[in-house]
């Protein structure tokens, strides 16, 4: 519930603030975004654990005003889920633990407009700060939180597509995410037992999103 | 003879053809650059590189191995490099650039000496790059790079597994797989001197995973220079010259490393085309190696083939 009144304070300001500098930016616009999450860990895994890939869901608002000609600054407050299936290398059972990582993230991205404004190509720098992380397998849940860092910064790069409905406009949007900050949490258990220090969020996002162009048409 | 003449005359048609066609290549000034890959560019374009290259370093000495009190053996031995790189740079703008490189290297020993106590290294990964032209006069171009790095580095390691299970280590390995991800930012510079000549430098600081497991993070620097000369523009021969030199704080494919990879190039391209190039590449590296089975520096040389395509 605290979550999602972050999310929305977050997307007042922003639209407040959007509005404010409508009439003067090269464009402005708020909305929202849903997708998925093909999440995943890279980087070095504890002893005779892999990890695989899961989903997750991304919910989020976004704001968007413009900086140059097609070039625009997008702020994308959003909810999270990351983590990873995690299996034993030992064993032939193909998943036998969820890792769930939720995030409430601050994707401040650089759009570039493409293709006369159909199609963009974006990059930034995802700051993604930790709500809750569980490991569970059947009925079994472990709140795994302190185990992790509880900032996580990654960049990003994607490339969307943009559809016209009107004045509004809807854009499905593919994006590379990868972690550079550790998601170990120094000291969280004994060194011999601790998590790598090499040890990285990654993730494949899908998101569609709705921008409702601010000021005068 | 006859052949190698008309094989000529065809290139030397191709090349004025040249002139009557808009240049897709890096160009200033009247100066057609010729790239290489040890020195990128400047130049915010569109294009496809790949490269495939092979080097090797001969009579390396080694020292007499003895485990458990026995000596093993005491020989000389080689080492073989191979490199295989993908790149695609698409220019989103005139002035900003995506580009993504994926590289595979290994080096492996090729006699038992080199195998047992160099072992085998094979590194692979991807590179994803932003370029941004941040200033352009008639002669010169200034661009900047932010990229993300992302290696992998696998070592097999038979003398230090054999070691390992004699001396009861726990958790003994003969396969070690490093990842390493580093972030880095560059300046690129292109400067047209003349229409046969241009030079192109690169500098360049990184900051991230190291390849070594008791380095866990650190900087790094990297900087090149090249100097190119295009035939056409001189003599209307379609061939371009490349001389470039380039110096890294962290080469890749060895266990313990005192000093900082040295790599020289010579590349001969032949150029004939506005929008494509292919090109041999004869390489030199060097680097100090400093472990318990050596203290100098390992020289390499070989070749590579490159082609590179523009859009």
């Amino acid at each position: 519930m605290a979550k999602l009144r972050t999310v929305l304070t977050t997307a007042a300001g922003i639209a407040v603030a959007l509005s404010i500098g409508a009439a003067s930016a090269h464009a402005a616009a708020v909305g929202a975004i849903l997708g998925a999450n093909r999440a995943g860990i890279s980087g070095d895994a504890p002893q005779n654990v892999e990890f695989g890939s899961r989903f997750g869901l991304i919910a989020g608002v976004q704001g968007e005003f413009g900086i140059a000609r097609d070039v625009l600054i997008s702020v994308q407050p959003m909810i999270v889920s990351r983590g990873a299936a995690v299996s034993d290398a030992d064993s032939l059972d193909a998943e036998s633990a969820d890792l769930v990582i939720d995030y409430f993230a601050i994707p401040i991205v650089l759009k570039i407009m493409a293709g006369g404004g159909r199609t963009y190509v974006t990059g930034g720098i995802d700051v993604a700060f930790l709500d809750k992380a569980t490991l569970s397998s059947g009925d079994v849940e472990l709140d795994a939180t302190d185990l992790f860092n509880q900032t996580d910064v990654a960049a990003l790069v994607g490339f969307g597509v943009v559809f016209p409905i009107g004045r509004p406009r809807l854009t499905i949007e593919a994006r590379y995410v990868q972690a550079f900050s550790s998601l170990t949490r120094e000291g969280a258990i004994p060194p011999d037992q601790n998590l790598p220090d090499r040890f990285h969020n990654k993730g494949l996002q899908l998101t569609a999103g709705f921008l409702f162009p601010l000021g005068r048409p | 003879m006859r052949a190698l003449i008309l094989a000529l005359g065809v290139m030397i048609l191709g090349a004025s053809q040249v002139n009557g066609e808009e240049i897709r290549r890096p160009n200033l000034a009247g100066h057609t650059f010729l790239s290489t890959d040890l020195v990128s560019d400047a130049f915010v374009r569109t294009y496809v590189r790949n490269s495939l290259g092979y080097a090797a370093a001969i009579n390396l000495e080694y020292p007499a191995v003895v485990i458990d009190g026995d000596t093993l053996l005491s020989l000389e031995g080689d080492l073989a490099y191979a490199t295989l790189e993908f790149e695609y740079q698409h220019a989103i703008k005139d002035w900003i650039a995506l580009r993504i490189a994926l590289d595979g290297k290994v080096r492996l020993g090729t006699q038992l000496s080199s195998i047992v106590l160099d072992g085998v290294t094979v590194n692979n990964g991807y590179d994803l790059r932003w370029l941004m032209r941040v200033r352009q006069s008639d002669r010169t171009m200034l661009s900047g790079s932010l990229g993300l790095m992302q290696q992998s580095f696998t070592r097999i390691d038979v003398k230090g597994f054999v070691e390992d299970v004699i001396a009861g280590a726990p958790n003994p390995r003969v396969v070690d797989e490093v990842p390493a991800l580093r972030t880095y930012a560059g300046a690129h510079f292109s400067w047209a001197i003349s229409r046969p000549f241009g030079f192109n430098g690169l500098l360049k600081g990184s900051y991230g995973e190291t390849p070594w497991r008791d380095e866990p993070e650190g900087f790094g620097y990297e900087y090149g220079l090249v100097v190119d000369f295009d035939a056409g523009a001189a003599w209307h021969v379609p061939v371009g010259l490349a001389l470039g030199y380039q110096q890294k704080s962290s080469p890749a494919l060895t266990t313990d490393v005192a000093g900082a990879a040295r790599q020289s190039v010579l590349r001969i391209a032949y150029n004939a085309q506005p929008d494509f190039i292919v090109g041999i590449d004869l390489t030199r590296s060097s680097s100090r190696e400093q472990n318990r089975d050596r203290d100098k520096t390992v020289i390499s040389s070989g070749g590579a083939l490159t082609l590179r395509y523009y859009f």
